[in-house]
């Protein structure tokens, strides 16, 4: 085709109102002849039609039943990914992850956090504490060790190096994580505690057993409790999103999703075994559970029920 | 300093000086070493391979433009293959596709996903109900609740989107 055929916008326009007027209904003897009458003019409204059989002949290979609510719902899914995107590019959201600095006058001190409130815990050395959800701790700096007793919940420690070379040490009812680097989770609850590590190692010395320890590298968490610890498996990617406000899925079951969501809500979050199947991806504002509630109705076949503003229940839409 | 001028020692320098800062930058976007470190290398393969002629002024800028690109279009894939599979297994009777066809199909999508990228939601729905549907205007009007003519100004909007995308 040569390039004084190419056609202009006009041109496509036309091409696009022949298109569609001949698809709409029988056309009649008399816009055939007019059809092919425009067709004959110019070499670029034959260029311009040969792209509109090309066109049908792409959407021809797409089965209908599933190319459908695929385009739909791939570019709702997008939609999400991108606010995920958006979201990310804020380190630290207003009014969220309050800041907080206390130099180190008492030797230890208690913190705690609410159902659904993050904050940040600037220490003495430098290091940095970030409290999930519903948690309490005691940060004790004594002159041997540097030690934070997690009595439940969630803390993301940063270490910094420690000038007296004093040890750092997550104490749990379930044993101790003795940090060999910089960065790690600790979450804990009646049942047992999970560790995960997002930067070098850590050591884990079970309550139950002084000489049983575990080591943890990079990417790995394990779980245990005072008589055994699970075998390490792999941190997800955004695994420490909370600390920016944001809970992460990809691909993640809706069931399981729901379960890490209710943590940062008050009272009954609940998911309907029948859609507990679903996957789920995107970002989820964590400051506002509703919303990310209001997010999966829209990108899933599912329906909120609130029977309380704190009872509410992921059931099918139907 | 055009790319296609560019010796192997030349190259190799370009690569070095501008490889780490695009890293982190795709880190940051990606939040995923393993995936930034593969776009990084997309982004330097797909800057040769366009044979820029031009000099590059800017290279930062026009790095991380290709860059910005190929996340988008790996989100894309990301979004469209989950969809495709969720629509496969929602199907009542279980459809056997072989891996060509399912790679064929995908790849199909993709085109047609990016073709619609800039049409309205409204737009889009309308244009999907009769293309792939095969939905008459008349049951679309019906199903939207607007006129005939309403429907066909929004398909020749699409149509004519479309066909200013595909190419020549």
């Amino acid at each position: 085709m040569s390039v004084a055929a190419k056609p202009g916008h006009a041109v496509l326009q036309a091409a696009a109102e022949w298109y569609v007027q001949l698809q709409a209904e029988q056309p009649t003897a008399q816009q055939l002849q007019r059809f092919e009458a425009w067709l004959h003019a110019d070499a670029s409204h034959r260029h311009a039609w040969s792209k509109v059989q090309r066109l049908e002949q792409q959407f021809g290979l797409l089965p209908a039943d599933i190319a459908v609510p695929a385009l739909q719902n791939a570019q709702a899914r997008r939609r999400t990914v991108l606010k995920m995107v958006a979201l990310l590019a804020i380190t630290a959201p207003a009014g969220w992850g309050a800041y907080e600095y206390r130099p180190w006058r008492p030797l230890t001190a208690r913190y705690s956090t609410a159902t659904g409130e993050i904050k940040q815990v600037r220490l003495a050395d430098g290091g940095i504490l970030f409290l999930n959800t519903a948690t309490s701790l005691d940060i004790d700096y004594g002159p041997q060790q540097r030690i934070v007793q997690l009595h439940e919940g969630e803390v993301l420690v940063e270490t910094a190096a420690d000038a007296a070379d004093r040890p750092f040490i997550v104490h749990t009812r379930h044993g101790a994580i003795r940090e060999l680097g910089t960065r790690f989770t600790v979450r804990t609850d009646r049942h047992g505690t999970q560790a995960a590590v997002l930067e070098h190692a850590v050591k884990i010395t079970l309550a139950g057993s002084d000489s049983e320890s575990v080591l943890l590298q990079a990417g790995q968490q394990a779980r245990f409790n005072a008589a055994e610890a699970s075998a390490p498996w792999p941190l997800h990617p955004h695994q420490d999103a909370w600390i920016r406000g944001v809970l992460v899925a990809d691909d993640q079951p809706l069931g399981e999703f729901i379960a890490q969501l209710a943590r940062y809500r008050p009272g009954l979050l609940r998911c309907d075994p029948e859609v507990a199947d679903f996957r789920v991806s995107g970002a989820f504002r964590l400051q506002d559970t509703d919303e990310a509630l209001h997010n999966l109705a829209a990108a899933l076949p599912v329906r909120l029920v609130y029977r309380t503003r704190y009872w509410v229940t992921v059931m099918p839409r139907r | 300093m055009t790319i296609s001028d560019l010796s192997q020692a030349d190259l190799h320098q370009f690569y070095t000086r501008h490889h780490g800062w695009l890293f982190q930058f795709l880190r940051r976007k990606l939040g995923d070493a393993e995936q930034a470190a593969d776009l990084a290398q997309d982004t330097f393969i797909r800057l040769l391979n366009t044979g820029q002629r031009a000099e590059i002024r800017e290279p930062r800028a026009y790095l991380s433009t290709i860059a910005r690109g190929l996340v988008a279009d790996m989100f894309r894939r990301r979004a469209l293959e989950q969809a495709y599979l969720d629509a496969l297994e929602a199907r009542p009777e279980p459809l056997a596709v072989s891996p060509e066809q399912r790679l064929l199909v995908l790849e199909t999508l993709i085109a047609v996903d990016r073709m619609l990228d800039g049409l309205g939601p409204r737009t889009r729905a309308i244009f999907l109900m009769a293309q792939l549907e095969g939905a008459s205007y008349v049951a679309i009007a019906e199903r939207q609740q607007v006129s005939v003519t309403t429907i066909k100004k929004h398909m020749v909007r699409a149509m004519t989107h479309c066909l200013a995308l595909l190419d020549d």
